[in-house]
């Protein structure tokens, strides 16, 4: 078999910085607490590393790994706690680690890495115990050398059958008996006989001659103990009050995911079966990225053609086959999404450098870090991460006399939040710090000759903010290495708002400030809503769409000489594209309103048409665009045009429109229109008028009726990758037979979602409806109304959906085995 | 620590005093006792030791297991439930005899 060296090398290295980042975190970990755990995993994940490194010979890594192994072990075996500059120790000495690894095929630079420095730190502290330095290095040289033999040892098959027997460890370990402090003959005897009344005690003793090896000036006498145990070996140590030289795991018991999975001992094809995971070079999922987005737009254009075509069977393979590219987008974009974990596991000790060198106490808390995002965006948000976290502690905290000083506990805390919002991440990183200072910002602002002294008086607190994004802006007198040199904030932004997102500031002087980043989950492929506006084609991601209205003019109102829709009780701002784009858009008719929310707006953009929905492929934003600074990028479309997508984030700011609850005028008059009568959605099922009132608007989607499963008794839609209950109407005689359902309208109660199947959408009546409602109606009924002589069910959606739910949890008696 | 010789037959009293000795010091008395004229064989007792250290214990079963490698025999003289012990935990094969006393 040809072994290919290049893989293995590549392999290595991605493992090796995967063991190295979970070291670093267990030595941050173990600055805060260490068990036995702690150093169990962490001297195991420095040894593979160790033994890793020998396939390629590397031995500045094996000889860094070897030092950290004695260090970290004479502290184990001393029953100790690494203290900060043990820890600090370790943290350079997995750099320099991470630093050889990545220079292996760089003989010269490896040749360069003087690691004599590293190694000496470490062997020197070892020496700080209670025996000198010789001796204590003689005596890890032993436990290596004991560590490599006893792992050699062959125990009888009968050990492992009791092992196996019982899904226990089979568990070797070593202890040095003239090493255990005070601990006496009886005592050890009784915590040994305990054990063994609930453990499997298989074999003690001394170690043959052959494996001892001790030094001739102190005793040591390596005692073996072989048991068949439940529980790992650093917890048996700590049941028999003993300090551990080495243990070895002949045997360890199978997880429950190994216990559910049937399998054949011994078998190798058994092997094959439990490897879930494979690990692909990123080029070849980039490069299948690329394909599938040829292939959407190869599938758009086609789509396009079938449009004029009247062969009904070609309609339908091509129908599937949209079908199954959707699919195969879907799948391949999820093979380049990352945890955020990735990069949020180098924050704590970001957090904890940068507290140390601004002599500050800072925590960092972390939450939502199992939020997939593309890898693409990982890589380009982690520097303007970095820069952020590192401002926060630098900038936004006090120093702990400061902090105490304000009634403030004197440990800072950044914390580090993520958590996605229609199609968006949104990270906040905030601190509990000194917050913003608005006039110091605006100051410093017309000192450095940004803005005009006029300007920087008529600024909102909001704008004033802003200024922090400007290039060479910094507030700090003093440069340090950390920050003050304000070259990061603007930087930060156009790293940002190259991906499609956003960034914004906010803070109050004393409380803190918060910083939060908007990106989209994922790049390259977008599905999007095609829309006339001011004569051109325009592109809006459809995770930004609330949904479209066709204007009433009645309902257009003038609030402070703003544009602005009354809809469904609330007064929604509205953005022409004309505004927007400074084009001459007089003339042209826009009858809808494509209402928009992004994460600090919510308002309605007025277009000429609806077009289509279509999966776009997003291309870099032309030139000709970036000055407008409302274009997230260019969209190639099925017939191979491009159309500019719009950012709806951006529109907002563009039209100077105030965050979603700071509009105080509209939050006014919305409370006005909030007075007025309820509203109902209005549609058809069949041949039968219903109707259900509404608190919030429901997503209508147009179904195909294939999608629609009856599961035993029920009926389910798939939709987007949910399997959603539709609510029975059946309790309504005339809705039961008839014509395919081809509408969906998704409700939602508490956090679960519903379908309710119509004919055809009416219309939304704001209008008060008189109800009637007879006794011994259904509870799912709320009434009945006339409207345009005719009789309309309004339905109590809220009963429903509890009904519903109630028979979906109820266990279903009888059913089909 | 008392020590004396009889030919080539070592006898060491160990009392509890020494029990409390570190386990470094014990030994090198140990090995010294050793040093001189040839020994064949040595006999440690321990007296009035209800309960010992693992220090301690280590430090006599080491110097039982550097003498069995030298070819020198070595008997131990113990109570009886150190001596249970010791055979219960397989530290027995470091002597060529083990004598319970009272």
């Amino acid at each position: 078999m040809q072994i290919n060296l290049r893989e293995v090398k590549e392999s290595f290295i991605a493992t090796s910085r995967d063991i190295l980042q979970k070291a670093e975190g267990l030595l941050l970990e173990m600055e805060r607490g260490a068990d036995a755990n702690h150093f169990a995993e962490l001297l195991r994940a420095i040894h593979t590393i160790k033994g890793n490194a020998g396939i390629f010979e590397l031995k500045p890594l094996i000889q860094l790994c070897h030092a950290f192994e004695t260090r970290f072990t004479a502290i184990q075996s001393r029953g100790e706690a690494p203290a900060t500059e043990v820890i600090d120790m370790g943290l350079t000495a997995i750099d320099r680690m991470r630093a050889v690894v990545a220079a292996m095929d760089d003989k010269d630079k490896l040749a360069g890495f003087k690691n004599g420095d590293i190694i000496a730190r470490l062997e020197n502290a070892a020496a700080q115990g209670a025996v000198p330095a010789a001796e204590d290095k003689a005596v890890d040289h032993t436990f290596d050398r004991l560590r490599d033999r006893t792992k050699k040892i062959r125990l009888p098959e009968k050990y492992f059958e009791i092992a196996r027997r019982g899904n226990h460890y089979l568990t070797f370990l070593v202890v040095d008996l003239a090493d255990q402090g005070e601990l006496s003959l009886a005592d050890f005897y009784a915590s040994l006989a305990a054990l063994n009344k609930v453990q499997g005690l298989l074999s003690l003793g001394v170690l043959r001659k052959d494996f001892r090896v001790a030094p001739e000036t102190t005793p040591f006498l390596p005692y073996f103990l072989i048991l068949s145990t439940t529980e790992r070996a650093e917890e048996i140590a700590a049941r028999l009050k003993l300090k551990l030289i080495l243990f070895h795991y002949f045997l360890e018991p199978k997880t429950s995911a190994d216990i559910r999975t049937p399998q054949k001992t011994g078998s190798p094809a058994n092997q094959h079966i439990r490897e879930t995971h494979l690990k692909v070079h990123l080029d070849l999922l980039n490069s299948l990225i690329d394909i599938t987005g040829e292939i959407v737009l190869t599938r758009n254009a086609l789509v396009r053609k079938m449009e004029s075509v009247a062969d009904q069977s070609l309609v339908a393979f091509t129908k599937k086959l949209s079908y199954l590219v959707t699919d195969l987008q879907d799948k391949v974009m999820r093979t380049r999404l990352q945890s955020l974990d990735a990069l949020f596991h180098r924050f704590p000790r970001l957090v904890r450098e940068t507290a140390l060198e601004t002599q500050k106490k800072a925590e960092l808390q972390i939450e939502g870090g199992d939020i997939e995002i593309d890898k693409a965006i990982i890589d380009e948000i982690a520097d303007p991460l970095v820069h952020i976290i590192r401002n926060a502690v630098d900038h936004g905290l006090e120093t702990p006399a400061e902090r105490v000083a304000a009634g403030k506990s004197e440990t800072g805390v950044v914390a580090l939040t993520a958590r996605s919002r229609e199609g968006n991440i949104v990270i906040r990183v905030a601190d509990d710090g000194r917050g913003l200072d608005i006039e110091k910002i605006r100051t410093t602002a017309v000192g450095k000759g940004l803005i005009t002294r006029e300007s920087a008086q008529t600024a909102t607190p909001q704008e004033i903010t802003e200024y922090l994004f400007l290039p060479g802006f910094s507030t700090k007198s003093e440069v340090t290495t950390i920050s003050g040199r304000g070259v990061g904030m603007d930087v930060v932004r156009t790293n940002i708002m190259k991906l499609g997102g956003s960034v914004e500031i906010t803070g109050e002087t004393g409380k803190g400030s918060t910083i939060v980043i908007v990106i989209p989950q994922t790049l390259s492929i977008l599905t999007c809503l095609l829309v006339e506006m001011c004569g051109a084609r325009f592109v809006i991601p459809q995770q930004n769409i609330v949904e479209v209205v066709t204007i009433d003019p009645a309902r257009l109102k003038n609030i402070q000489n703003k544009e602005a829709y009354e809809l469904r009780s609330r007064l929604l701002p509205i953005v022409s594209g004309s505004e927007i784009l400074e084009v001459d858009g007089m003339g042209l008719a826009t009858p809808y309103i494509v209402v928009v929310r992004t994460e600090k707006y919510h308002y309605g953009l007025k277009i000429q048409r609806v077009l289509e929905t279509e999966e776009v492929v997003v291309k870099p934003v032309p030139h000709f665009g970036q000055d407008r600074q409302v274009f997230a990028g260019a969209a190639i479309m099925g017939d191979g045009s491009i159309a500019p997508i719009l950012d709806a984030a951006l529109i907002g700011k563009q039209a100077q429109l105030q965050a979603n609850a700071e509009d105080k005028s509209l939050a006014r008059e919305t409370g006005k229109i909030a007075a007025q009568a309820a509203q109902y959605l209005l549609f058809r099922v069949r041949t039968r008028k219903i109707a259900f009132r509404i608190a919030s608007q429901p997503r209508i989607e147009s179904i195909d009726p294939e999608r629609i499963e009856t599961v035993v008794d029920r009926q389910v839609v798939h939709y987007r990758n949910e399997v959603i209950p539709i609510l029975p109407l059946d309790f309504i005689g005339s809705v039961r037979e008839g014509d395919p359902l081809t509408n969906l309208i998704i409700v939602q109660a508490d956090g679960r979602r519903y379908g309710i199947l119509a004919s055809e959408i009416l219309d939304i009546l704001s209008d008060e409806l008189v109800l009637r409602r007879e006794q011994g109606d259904r509870a799912e009924i709320e009434g009945y109304a006339i409207l345009d002589e005719e009789t309309v069910v309004v339905l109590d959606l809220e009963h429903l959906m509890r009904a519903t739910h109630a028979s979906l949890v109820r266990p279903v008696i009888g059913a089909v085995p | 620590m008392n020590f004396f010789r009889k030919k080539t037959t070592t006898y060491i009293t160990l009392e509890p005093p020494d029990f409390n000795v570190a386990a470094q010091k014990l030994w090198s008395d140990l090995v010294y006792t050793m040093e001189g004229q040839p020994v064949t064989q040595v006999t440690v007792r321990l007296y009035d030791a209800a309960d010992i250290s693992l220090k301690t214990l280590s430090v006599v079963i080491s110097l039982g297991l550097k003498l069995q490698a030298e070819s020198v025999a070595m008997d131990l003289e113990a109570p009886q439930r150190i001596a249970h012990i010791i055979r219960k935990l397989n530290l027995s094969s470091a002597f060529t005899r083990i004598t319970e006393v009272a």
